[in-house]
């Protein structure tokens, strides 16, 4: 198959949802078909967002955020499967990753909007905190359930739910033999996935203020974090405060699933390198991983089979 | 079927919750656990009731992986497909999810001589809603049907008559009837403490970028000659029913009567006059892809007017009903979009009751956290519009704590068992879907006004 011919059958489509905008490239001779697919695609990222987002009353994170002390609830497959993957990813970073800092993210909202002030917003978040440190949630290791034991969590799986929603929407595209594609999440996280002889590998570029590197991609998953577009959005968990320096300016984080990259990215940017060495040894989730700090980029890792640069 | 009281299922939730409280006071945060000496659910299967869902695609499979795996009195058998794939990958899927093996059938009256059932749920295309409905009425069964009952009313109004005659159950999902908020909305904010006022005006609109259309997946051998028997002439009718006259309602049918029904309900009127114009210009298909509808109501209050649209090539303004009364307004939807606004002539001490009963709450949920409970925090940046949201869901005879789809299933199976009564019965639902069709009928006539009587809405 020549380039060109390839070319005329790469696709793109997007969609915004997650408050965010997804994209999905694709290889396939039948542009309408290619069409159809994507559609389903991004039907099932429409639904995950419903079961998923904390802002949308009837989800069941908004749910569980509402439980009272002593009750239980029933989840959808893919809650609890998230929930699952995201407990998973705070114990191996120590609880750096920590999907239960919600309501210290509300109050800072509530501050920006004005509806606190100064004072009061410090007040509120300490006090958030400590609710926050005492509660208690299970999520029964077999049965699609969660019980809250002590309320005080509040959940957000905005640091894992793109990257989730990516792995999904990856197995309609293999379902449908789509064998060659690129799937992008508000550009934080991509998963690729490569035919040898169509598209051996999909070329991104990741950059700090004083370097530039191209990689090469094939069958990975890869997710960033940093401050640039989003700034003291995320709240240290060790600390409950937001007002952290973190060491690096950004880091990325593959993995072959884009959930894991996703919430991993989120906990290495709070933490060390020493830290994050730690982590990845403890697991072979992680592909490989960089960071940029005083404007250079630096890999971690000598697991990269996944990477060309 | 279950033998305890109401009184004793009460008691035994409360002591499970006491239960969780006492004897997991250890460990905080989130984790991967079972509380100390909660057992995997006991609930009999005696006492569930044995349901077939026919019609595997989108919201078959809604229902089949996320409706039904949440309610405990439901236990599928059998699902039915007259696409191979579409049922056997949904058979797979749910022994994969949920261990459980269920039969697999194309044909649905097969399917009812060989499987012991109490209830069909069908999400079927429009077309063969009627049919499979008094069918299944018929032999003893009672019925979920999605909307639209039918595409043709006369034939909905059979189905509403078969339900009468054989005193079974047939629920039609319009889910919003069994969501928590809208239910709450309407039974204590604007019938019991009518917060609102007078209800003058109510607007809506399901907007959508794009009519996309489906194809079948490249690895399916479809076999047309068979597709033929269940009276589709084309692959893409089969994938794409919602765009033929003769198999589904388009866009009036599929979206906008979720949210004229609710016009309907918390008007506590049917609409006596219709205006509609629409257009396939857009896309080209059989059916309208753009409508605009005005709907006239005498309610017990007084007249009131009902504005509802459908776009097709924007998602720009979202999904929502929005309701204006004289002492305050409401945007209500199954999305983000839930605001309450209290009409500046009203003072603020007066709503206060209803943040005290906790059914509503202001300040994103963060006035606790304020310094002083009425008035600034200080001389800063210009603060937004205060508005209000639904709090608690308190006051009320059931509440499901489930989303729509899944509440709106759970109150069928409940029915079923006898522990509550429909939301939305097939008598009920009729009234709408002649309001529906009176839309069609204007849009169909090049934007003719049509009046409706009273009688018409009754079965």
């Amino acid at each position: 198959m020549t380039l060109v011919k390839t070319m005329d059958q790469l696709h793109h489509f997007e969609h915004q949802a997650m408050a965010t905008q997804f994209s999905i490239q694709l290889i396939h001779e039948d542009k309408e078909y290619a069409q159809s697919v994507a559609q389903s695609c991004f039907m099932r990222i429409d639904e995950l967002e419903l079961k998923l987002s904390r802002f949308i009353p009837d989800s069941d994170i908004s749910r569980i955020n509402k439980m009272q002390d002593g009750t239980e609830l029933l989840l959808d497959y893919e809650t609890y499967d998230c929930l699952k993957k995201s407990i998973e990813v705070m114990q191996l970073t120590n609880g750096i990753f920590d999907i239960g800092m919600a309501k210290l993210t509300d109050v800072f909202r509530g501050f920006k909007k004005g509806i606190l002030n100064m004072a009061e917003y410090k007040n509120a978040i300490k006090e958030v905190f400590e609710e926050k440190q005492q509660g208690s949630i299970y999520l029964d290791p077999d049965e699609k359930k969660i019980y809250c034991i002590k309320e005080g969590i509040k959940i957000d799986l905005g640091g894992i739910g793109k990257g989730y929603a990516l792995d999904q929407i990856a197995l309609i595209l293999n379902e449908h033999r789509i064998d060659s594609y690129a799937l992008n999440a508000g550009e934080s996280t991509v998963l690729v996935k490569n035919h040898p002889d169509r598209k051996p590998f999909w070329e991104y570029g990741i950059a700090s203020m004083k370097s530039e590197k191209e990689l090469k991609l094939k069958d990975t998953a890869v997710s960033a974090s940093g401050f640039y577009w989003n700034d003291r959005h995320i709240f240290n968990p060790r600390t409950g405060n937001n007002d952290q320096t973190p060491e690096f300016e950004r880091v990325w984080l593959s993995c072959d699933e884009a959930a894991y990259s996703d919430a991993y990215s989120t906990a290495f940017f709070l933490m060390n390198e020493a830290e994050i060495r730690e982590v990845i040894k403890s697991t072979d989730t992680i592909n490989w991983g960089a960071y940029s700090k005083d404007g250079e980029i630096h890999f971690i890792s000598d697991n990269a089979h996944t990477l060309e640069i | 079927m279950s033998n305890q009281t109401p009184s004793e299922k009460k008691t035994s939730k409360e002591s499970r919750r006491d239960f969780i409280k006492k004897t997991s006071v250890f460990g905080t945060g989130i984790i991967l656990a079972r509380p100390f000496g909660i057992r995997a659910s006991t609930f009999s299967v005696f006492d569930q009731v044995n349901v077939a869902v026919v019609g595997c695609g989108g919201r078959g499979s809604g229902i089949i992986f996320s409706n039904i795996p949440k309610i405990e009195g439901c236990n599928l058998v059998a699902v039915c497909d007259v696409i191979e794939s579409r049922r056997e990958n949904a058979k797979r899927r749910f022994k994969e999810q949920h261990g459980k093996t269920v039969n697999a059938y194309e044909d649905f009256y097969e399917m009812l001589e060989k499987e012991k059932l109490d209830a069909v749920v069908l999400a079927t295309p429009d077309f063969w809603h009627a049919p499979h409905a008094i069918d299944a009425l018929n032999a003893g069964l009672h019925v979920y049907c999605e909307k639209a009952m039918s595409n043709r009313l006369k034939d909905a109004r059979k189905m509403a008559e078969t339900m009468k005659k054989t005193g079974k159950y047939l629920q039609i999902g319009r889910q919003r009837r069994s969501n928590d908020r809208y239910r709450f909305t309407y039974k204590n904010l604007i019938q019991k403490e009518k917060m609102f006022g007078r209800l003058t005006h109510a607007t809506g609109q399901w907007n959508r970028s794009k009519i996309w259309t489906q194809m079948p997946n490249k690895k399916d051998n479809i076999d047309l000659n068979k597709l033929r028997k269940y009276g589709f002439e084309s692959i893409d009718q089969v994938y794409n029913w919602r765009n033929y006259k003769k198999l589904g309602g388009g866009v009036v049918s599929d979206l906008g009567s979720h949210q004229i029904d609710i016009f309907n309900w918390f008007f506590n009127a049917y609409p006596k006059t219709v205006y509609a114009t629409g257009n396939n210009s857009y896309f080209g298909y059989e059916q309208a892809d753009t409508m605009a509808t005005i709907l006239e109501y005498d309610t017990p209050s007084g007249p009131a007017i009902g504005i509802y649209e459908n776009i097709s090539n924007s998602r720009a303004i979202g999904v929502y009903e929005r309701f204006i009364g004289d002492q305050g307004a409401f945007i209500i939807s199954e999305g983000k979009d839930n605001k309450i606004y209290r009409e500046s002539a009203v003072e603020a001490s007066k709503w206060q009751k209803y943040i005290d009963k906790g059914y509503i709450e202001n300040e994103a949920g963060l006035a606790k956290y304020k310094a002083k409970e009425v008035g600034d925090s200080g001389i800063k940046e210009t603060a937004p519009q205060i508005s209000y949201k639904i709090d608690q869901i308190k006051d009320m005879d059931v509440v499901y704590n489930l989303p729509a789809h899944t509440a709106h299933l759970k109150n069928f199976i409940e029915t079923v068992r006898g522990n509550e009564t429909l939301n939305y019965d097939a008598v009920e639902s009729y009234k709408s879907e002649v309001c529906i069709y009176k839309i069609h009928d204007a849009i169909n006539n090049g934007g003719k006004r049509i009046r409706i009587r009273a009688s018409e809405y009754e079965i």
